[in-house]
């Protein structure tokens, strides 16, 4: 196995999202396959190609330096879980 | 135990751009909370980033400020980062295609020498929003404001090695980029933040464990950060201890630094390309094109004021300091009779003074180099004293009238008829023969009582080197 159940507490701990002992050994299977199936990408020969980075040729997609109107503060604050008439209110952040 | 420190600087500098880097919400420090806002910069779905034109157009201004290389290829990625100050659970940033390497600036050292602090890159990122954490007790408060602005990045390598050097670079730094235009660099906004890599070694042995150092809104508190933190390291060292590679926060009341978090490793914020930026771009056209914008580095100036005006190299210094005081100073120096030192003292003292007592800059002052290079120019030609000009140009920022208007309607022109000045040194004489008494018989100081009685006589307007003379000859007949 090269996903561990491990990797699954290490990955779920950095996105904050939290699993118990059953789910996190589903989980390891899973991702073991997932990963197990895009291995095969890395036996690819890619040493004499260039980075291939993104999927168009697009370039400089760029704006002008204008302001545009913003939204107003009461539509931004509406579908918070918990605001006042100005702010976001959120679980207190302790560093 | 001789130990060697190394610092390394990280800076984040607001670009001065009207809007923010990828929406076209404005930039306004200081207004309501979340009211500059929209579906980008809150991260909602369906959102995509357009990035600023005027953001690179100011990087790129940056980059050949510092003589950096100019990336023509370069990218942006996603720094994954869990705070609720960063909505899209993301920062947008350029990882390993940054559009600018290496560069650097020169600094002059205590010692007389220079060294050239080389620079490992900048790129190009966006701010985070802010939180707030005394507004209630229960909730931290977050305002999105900030959220989107644009922002370069300058690394440093780790080539500095005491925390005066470390300051001298930001000072200079700092100095070019509001220069530039590139950014108003207010500390106290938070649009110039400094965070310092420290680490100490032994000559010669490998880097040690480096500390960042965060929190530092002033260059006063960063050089005592720094020095407070190569102590640090020392004594933990010199125990037998190891320094733990983490971020530590400076208390400016305790003048300490404390642990804020153990530095995550580089692989947790899981880096990855940005899909929904197409690359950027940059041609050798779009950089003459902002080449062609550039005004004089303050460094080219200094040389230049020393050599072309002949000023000392003090008198540059001071002058460069501030872009616009020395635009200022070269229109006066355009329209004086006299030496560029006169303009340069004027700016120096009286204006300077001036601009401190009112809290203004040169061009809300309302005395223009016009009027400058006219009031010193009646200096020049003796038409007032200095004493005199400092009080006409008093008033001439209260009134916004001309010199010659107030030496006019004042009637402050010194009086050089000769023939009026002898008959009043002669009726003073006349009046009280005393000092007379004792100029004849040896005591040369006594004719200072006489000069001080005309000047007085003449309420000012006499013109002192004149009245010496006068006064000289008409006592010598005596």
């Amino acid at each position: 196995m090269n996903f561990t159940e491990d990797n699954v507490r290490e990955v779920a701990a950095l996105a904050r999202l939290k699993f118990d002992d059953k789910k996190i050994a589903s989980m390891a299977e899973q991702m073991d396959k997932i990963v197990g199936y895009v291995q095969l990408i890395q036996d690819a020969p890619v040493d004499d190609l260039e980075p291939f980075i993104y999927p168009t040729e697009l370039t400089n997609v760029l704006r002008e330096d204008i302001p545009q109107e913003s939204l107003a503060t009461v539509d931004v604050l509406a579908n918070c879980h918990k605001a006042d008439e100005h702010f976001f209110y959120v679980p207190p952040v302790i560093e | 135990m001789t130990w060697q420190t190394v610092i390394g600087l990280e800076i984040h500098v607001q670009l001065a751009t009207k809007t923010k880097l990828f929406c076209g919400c404005s930039l306004a420090f200081g207004d309501a909370p979340n009211s500059h806002t929209c579906p980008t910069c809150l991260g909602l779905p369906g959102s995509l980033p357009i990035l600023n034109k005027g953001a690179v157009d100011k990087a790129i201004l940056a980059a050949l400020g510092l003589e950096c290389n100019i990336q023509e290829f370069s990218k942006f990625d996603r720094k994954t980062i869990f705070y609720p100050d960063m909505p899209k659970a993301f920062q947008t940033t350029q990882l390993d295609l940054p559009y600018c390497l290496k560069g650097g600036l020169e600094i002059p050292l205590q010692d007389g020498n220079s060294k050239f602090i080389e620079l490992n890159r900048i790129h190009i990122e966006e701010d985070a929003g802010k939180s707030i954490h005394d507004h209630t007790p229960e909730y931290s408060c977050i305002d999105l404001n900030r959220a989107g602005t644009p922002l370069v990045e300058i690394v440093t390598e780790p080539c500095i090695e005491t925390a005066k050097e470390a300051t001298t670079f930001l000072n200079r730094l700092r100095m070019i980029l509001i220069y530039l235009g590139v950014s108003d660099c207010e500390m106290s906004q938070g649009n110039f933040r400094c965070d310092a890599n420290v680490s100490i070694r032994k000559a010669g042995e490998k880097l040690g464990n480096k500390t960042e150092i965060k929190n530092m809104n002033s260059f006063s508190n960063i050089e005592d950060a720094i020095n407070y933190e190569i102590k640090r390291h020392k004594k933990v060292l010199e125990k037998g201890g190891k320094i733990e590679e983490e971020t530590r926060l400076w208390d400016v009341e305790k003048k300490q630094t404390r642990a804020m978090r153990s530095k995550e490793a580089v692989n947790d914020y899981r880096y990855f390309p940005e899909p929904d930026l197409p690359p950027l771009i940059i041609n050798q056209e779009w950089i003459n094109k902002i080449k062609s914008t550039m005004v004089e580095l303050p460094y080219k100036k200094e040389k230049r004021f020393v050599e072309e005006y002949n000023l000392p190299q003090y008198d540059a210094e001071v002058l460069i300091q501030d872009r616009l005081l020395a635009d200022y100073f070269e229109n006066v120096v355009a329209k004086i009779n006299g030496k560029p030192k006169e303009a340069s003292n004027w700016i120096m003292g009286e204006i300077n003074r001036w601009l401190k007592e009112l809290k203004k800059d040169i061009t809300s002052l309302g005395v223009d180099a016009k009027n400058l290079a006219e009031l010193i120019n009646l200096v020049g030609d003796d038409t007032i004293s200095n004493q005199v000009a400092k009080q006409v140009l008093e008033m001439m920022i209260q009134t916004g009238k001309s010199a010659k208007l107030i030496v006019d309607e004042k009637g402050l022109a010194q009086e050089s008829n000769t023939e009026e000045l002898i008959s009043i040194i002669n009726k003073i004489i006349d009046a009280n023969p005393a000092p007379l008494e004792d100029f004849k018989s040896g005591n040369k100081k006594a004719a200072g009582f006489y000069v001080g009685q005309v000047m007085k006589a003449s309420k000012g307007k006499a013109n002192p080197k004149i009245v010496n003379q006068v006064l000289m000859q008409e006592l010598s007949k005596r």
